[in-house]
């Protein structure tokens, strides 16, 4: 049985409304889709897209409106289709278009996913529901509703399909028998599910497993990550790639630092995920918090913030900017010791790690090992 | 006979950041050269603060603990507390949820609000002192 996938990205991929049988949810964080933020070293896209594969899927096509360009090539690979359109409201109908290429080409099923949320599912029981049912459309719920995953039969008429502003409605599909999944199920409906994720990963409660090596149970380091030998991780936590902590920085309780990082001295991050090219700045206490480039949002508060003061968080960019003019340094910031180089060249790790603190995270040492 | 000294209540801007910094010293600057100043920033208009505010913060409460005497803030919104608690000034003060609770908490007592001069109200902690019936 040949089986393709098509993966819809985005905010507009989602603009359903009561009747379509397609969630009205917008699953991003500063206007990137969640699906396309690394977490733990790797997209959900990605990790959807390996699963994919895994399952035996050999055409895998990933659609998302032109917005989503640098982000979504960032992640192409070979074995997966780019598809690109101009008018986010086209994302429907090209997604049906490719529908009826991949039917022309002879595919019995085409596994319809709208990245939302992150849900593991056994594609393989999931079929077979479907040729068992014997109808052209089977949507997968969960226990609290609609999961904007489908499978459509190659003999399901499109176009008999109502169309709505997204440009495709399921209303046909919300009717029909559905799928119930007991897989793990994450909806990304915000900041606390993304945190959630990386804890859920952390404790081994769905497939996700950090990138890199796990130098010590609970700790995994990615490649070209270079931790200060006077910094403190400790387990659970993940250092991506190219991260830098520098000295006297604590990372602690299930913190995710992902790719290209920076942690700067004495700064402690605590329950929280620091995305992307990110870079904390000297001193501070980052706690139950989501942080990408200026963008804070505090979990214990509730609160998004846009801190504009790259002594505090900055991004990338921000950070070449500073290089071109570099500011003053202020007088609270000439009161800090100075501040020791990093191991440059260092091939791992070289700070100290710390186990997991056994009433921390009691009989879940299982759990991180490999 | 008491002998404590009013608690003054500066309410704060909306924006403590660079820029706004300078304007807002000249203003506080003759409160935190009293004798044992006893003084409540009132947060309830802050929307924004920056590194150069927290400075501030932490300049104004060095200069508070040198003359002996207690700074307080009072009616911390969350944007501000987010702030505050990165940066860690948050363990530097008492922090309370209204300004009055802030006033009380100097001595326990209830007094009575006043205003004294435009921005800033002095409040007395000291009931025997607002009654008249202090030295």
């Amino acid at each position: 049985m040949l089986v393709s996938a098509i993966l819809l990205v985005g905010p507009n991929a989602a603009a359903g409304d009561r009747d379509s049988g397609v969630s009205d949810s917008h699953e991003s964080l500063g206007g990137d889709p969640i699906a396309c933020i690394e977490v733990l070293g790797q997209t959900l896209l990605q990790r959807s897209v390996s699963r994919l594969q895994r399952d035996g899927v050999r055409d895998i096509a990933v659609l998302a409106d032109h917005s989503l360009s640098t982000l979504i090539r960032s992640q192409h690979t070979r074995s997966t289709d780019m598809v690109l359109v101009n008018d986010p409201m086209d994302l429907w109908p090209a997604a049906q278009r490719k529908f009826a290429e991949y039917v022309e080409n002879g595919v019995d099923s085409v596994v319809l996913m709208r990245l939302g949320a992150f849900v593991e599912f056994d594609l393989g029981c999931l079929l077979q529901f479907h040729r068992e049912q014997g109808q052209p459309i089977t949507p997968v719920y969960d226990g609290t509703g609609p999961l904007d995953y489908w499978v459509l039969s190659a003999s399901c008429d499109w176009s008999e399909v109502s169309t709505g502003r997204a440009g495709a409605k399921m209303s046909d599909a919300s009717s029909g028998i559905r799928f119930r999944t007991d897989g793990y199920v994450n909806r990304l409906a915000n900041a606390h599910d993304l945190r959630h994720l990386v804890v859920d990963s952390f404790l081994g409660r769905c497939e996700i497993r950090p990138n890199g090596v796990q130098v010590k149970p609970g700790i995994w380091v990615d490649k070209g990550a270079q931790v200060h030998r006077r910094a403190r991780i400790v387990a659970p936590a993940y250092i991506g790639r190219g991260v830098k902590v520098r000295s006297d920085a604590l990372i602690t309780r299930w913190s995710s630092l992902e790719r290209g990082c920076e942690v700067s001295y004495g700064t402690v991050v605590e329950d929280s995920s620091i995305l992307v090219d990110t870079r904390l700045g000297t001193g501070l206490d980052v706690t139950h918090a989501v942080v990408w480039g200026r963008n804070l949002v505090n979990l214990r508060h509730d609160v998004a913030l846009e801190i504009n003061d790259p002594k505090l968080l900055s991004g990338r960019t921000d950070i070449r900017r500073q290089l071109v003019y570099p500011t003053v340094p202020s007088p609270v910031e000439s009161k800090v010791p100075e501040q020791p180089d990093l191991n440059e060249g260092a091939s791992g790790l070289r700070g100290t790690i710390h186990d997991a603190k056994p009433a921390l995270v009691p009989s879940r040492r299982n759990a991180w090992a490999d | 006979m008491s002998t404590q000294k009013p608690v003054v209540v500066k309410p704060l801007p909306e924006q403590v950041k660079m820029g706004h910094i300078q304007g807002l010293m000249r203003e506080i600057t003759p409160l935190l050269k009293q004798d044992r100043p006893r003084i409540v920033f009132d947060f309830s208009q802050v929307c924004q603060i920056d590194s150069a505010g927290v400075d501030m913060l932490v300049d104004c409460v060095e200069e508070v603990a040198r003359r002996d005497g207690d700074l307080k803030l009072a009616a911390v919104r969350p944007e501000s507390a987010i702030i505050l608690e990165l940066t860690r000034v948050d363990r530097l003060f008492e922090i309370f949820e209204t300004v009055q609770d802030a006033v009380d908490s100097f001595d326990g007592l209830f007094p009575l609000p006043g205003r004294t001069e435009a921005g800033t109200r002095h409040l007395s902690s000291d009931a025997a002192n607002v009654n008249g019936l202090g030295d």
